[in-house]
Order: C-alpha cells, then structure tokens, then sequence
C-alpha cells in the first residue's frame, strides 16, 4: 500500500505517512474493523461459556427429569391396566389350583355337601375359570344353599324383625332360586355340553330332588306347583309363595 | 447491615421432585390396586359375626356367614369351629325334616346320622340343637 500524497510505501498499522505525515485512512478502518471483531468475538465466547456452564449445572437434573416423564407415562398406563393383571393373576391361580382341589371339590359333591362345595368353590376363585366343569353345578348349588338360609327367616320371622317388605323380598329372591334350579339347561343352553358334563348331573338331580321338598315343607309349595316352576313366571312363584307363607 | 442472600431453589429442581412424588404415588397405588385385585374380595369374618347369629338363632345367617368364610387355608378358632358346626347341624336338620315329612325315611335317617356327627362338635353351643330342631320342625 502507497502514500496517496507522496508514494511512500505505508504499513496497514501506519496512522499517518512516514514520509508525509498524511493521514492514513485505510489505518483508520482497519482500526475500526478490528474493534468491532474483536467485540463480537467476545461476545460469542460468552455465550459459549454461558451455554456450557448451564448444561454442565443442570445436565443431570435434565436427565432424571426425562426419565420421571418416562416413568410417569409407565405409571398411568399401569394405573390404568391394573384391574386387568390383578384379576389375570387370580385367574392364573385359580387355574393352577383347580387341579389340586379337583377332589376336594368332588368330595363335597359326592357327600351332598353342596353348602360347602359353593363356599370352596368361591372361596378360590373358581368362578373365574372360562372352561369349568362345575359351572352349573355350582349355580344350582348356590340357589340351594339360598333355600336352606331362607328355611329359617321363613320359619322364625318374629327373630329377624321381618316387616312386610322383607318378607315380599325373600320370597321374590326364594322363587328366582327355585327357578334358577329347574332351569338350568335353559340358562346354560349355548354351553350346556361343556359347563355340564353328564358326570355332574346325578347332582343336579339331587339338588332338585331337595329342593322341591324343601319348597313343598317349608314355603307351602304342592308337588304339582314345584313341578310347574319350569313354566311359571319367577313373580307369580313369589306371590304364591308370599301367600302360602303369610297364612 | 449484614447481607442476607436466600438459597433460591431451582424451578427446574422443584418439578423433578413434584414429578418424583407424582410416580411414586402413581406406582404405589397400582401395585396396592393389582394386589387387591388379586386377592379378591372374599370376606373375612370373625367368631362375633358367627356368635351374633349362633345366639340371637339366626341360624340361616349362621350358615350364610359358615359358607362364605370357607378358604382352603383358613383356620378357626374352637369357638368358631362349634359355630360352624351348628350351621352345617341345622342344613342337615332341614333336610332331615323335610325328607322325613315327605316319606323318604331312608334319606332322612342319612341325613339325621350326620346331624348326630355335628351334634358331637357343638361343644359349648350343644343346647342349641334343640333350638335348631324346633324352629325347623315348627316354626
């Protein structure tokens, strides 16, 4: 670069002319240029060191909140899928022990302890079997162990404070489990084969066969009456039952 | 005057630990929830609800409460025990009378049989046999 005025040769740091004295101009905005990077570059290192420092204080925390957003979401999905595995869970059981009380669930039926076989059967969960062989079995055995509740509330009214309603409403319950027993085949009709094998019918006939004389001895039933449950309306069984009872 | 500075807690800090608290309780009522539907809602008695019943004659009641505490690995107490015998004394005293008022005597002589074998395990409620047989023969 050259003096404008006297052609002296000038350096990019030279303010005036060596020779001269004129004043460098192309100096001047160097000067300024070079100010203004050197701003800046402070500026961006800054902010670097800025940027660092925070991740570098809150790295972690940022980490463990990712994970806790994670976990959250697993948490309401659990919530929200509870119901469903606890309830697997005691259908597995149910599963895996049906084979172990098999027997003991054939002997109550065997010794006619029907009362029994429902409080076991229940007791663990057998219900929640999708394939059970007892199935039936165990309604006709539940809608009996009703009857013989009833036998005593019906008998001795005066000792269970029975108003008029109460009594209306065991004799609308007694006369849905009288029905439930003489009908079974038609409320198990679309599985009848598989909820009850031919081995179990020797106690439904028995539970039957109990039942009409629980019905004819103690809630006033004819054995004509007992024999029409299976074509009778549930509420017309209940009105002659309220009736027979009342008098 | 002495210079105060307050520890200011960060707010990124404050939603990790509200969020913390949030799945803990999220998971520990899951597993509480999982756990009681496992194990099912099979009611749990004690000897005064069969007592209550075995003494105020409420033998339909007796035998109600008999049925649904019955679990493979439940265990009772002696008192308990002679309850429940009385209940399983008055199913067999029910059927006994109505087996005998209909004619079927052989029946109803089986099932008089395993009331004399309850009879045996009333114990201390042994005067209530008779109780049972009047309210189910009369009324």
């Amino acid at each position: 670069m050259k003096c404008p005025n006297c052609g002296g040769q000038l350096g990019i740091e030279d303010e005036t002319c060596p020779y001269c004295g004129t004043p460098n101009a192309m100096a001047v905005q160097h000067q300024s240029d070079m100010a203004k990077y050197r701003a800046e570059y402070a500026r961006t290192q800054h902010e670097v060191l800025e940027n660092t420092s925070f991740m570098k204080r809150h790295g972690s925390w940022l980490v463990i909140l990712v994970v806790l957003l994670v976990a959250l979401v697993g948490g309401i999905v659990l919530q929200a899928v509870s119901w469903d595995i606890g309830y697997s869970i005691r259908e597995n059981n149910a599963k895996r022990d049906m084979a172990a009380d098999k027997q003991v669930l054939d002997g109550y039926l065997e010794q006619g302890d029907y009362g029994k076989f429902v409080g076991y059967y229940d007791a663990n969960d057998y219900y929640l079997m999708s394939d059970d062989p007892y199935r039936v079995v165990r309604a006709a055995a539940n809608s009996y162990t009703n009857l013989i509740e009833c036998v005593s509330s019906i008998k001795d009214p005066d000792n269970y404070s029975f108003s008029p309603d109460s009594i209306s409403y065991t004799c609308g319950y007694l006369a849905e489990d009288l029905n439930r027993i003489y009908t079974l085949e038609e409320q198990y009709s679309r599985n009848i084969g598989e909820y009850l094998p031919d081995s179990m019918r020797v106690y439904i006939d028995d539970i039957r066969e109990r039942a009409g004389f629980i019905a004819t001895t103690y809630f006033g039933l004819t054995q004509e009456d007992v024999e029409s449950i299976p074509d009778m309306s549930t509420r017309k069984l209940a009105e002659i039952i309220e009736e027979r009872v009342s008098s | 005057m002495k210079n105060v500075t307050t520890a200011k807690q960060s707010p990124l800090k404050v939603v990790v630990i509200i969020l913390a608290v949030i799945v803990v309780v999220l998971y520990g009522t899951a597993i509480l929830s999982i756990n009681e539907t496992a194990r099912g809602l099979n009611a749990e008695y004690d000897a005064r609800d069969y007592l209550y019943s075995a003494e105020h004659g409420r033998y339909g009641n007796l035998y109600d409460t008999t049925l649904r505490d019955m679990g493979k690995k439940t265990t009772y107490s002696a008192e308990v025990e002679e309850c429940r015998a009385l209940a399983f004394y008055y199913e067999q005293a029910v059927l006994e009378h109505a087996y005998r008022v209909t004619g079927k005597t052989d029946k109803a002589d089986a099932f008089a049989a395993r009331m004399k074998e309850y009879e045996s395990e009333l114990g201390s409620l042994a005067k209530k046999a008779a109780d049972v047989r009047a309210v189910v023969n009369e009324g």
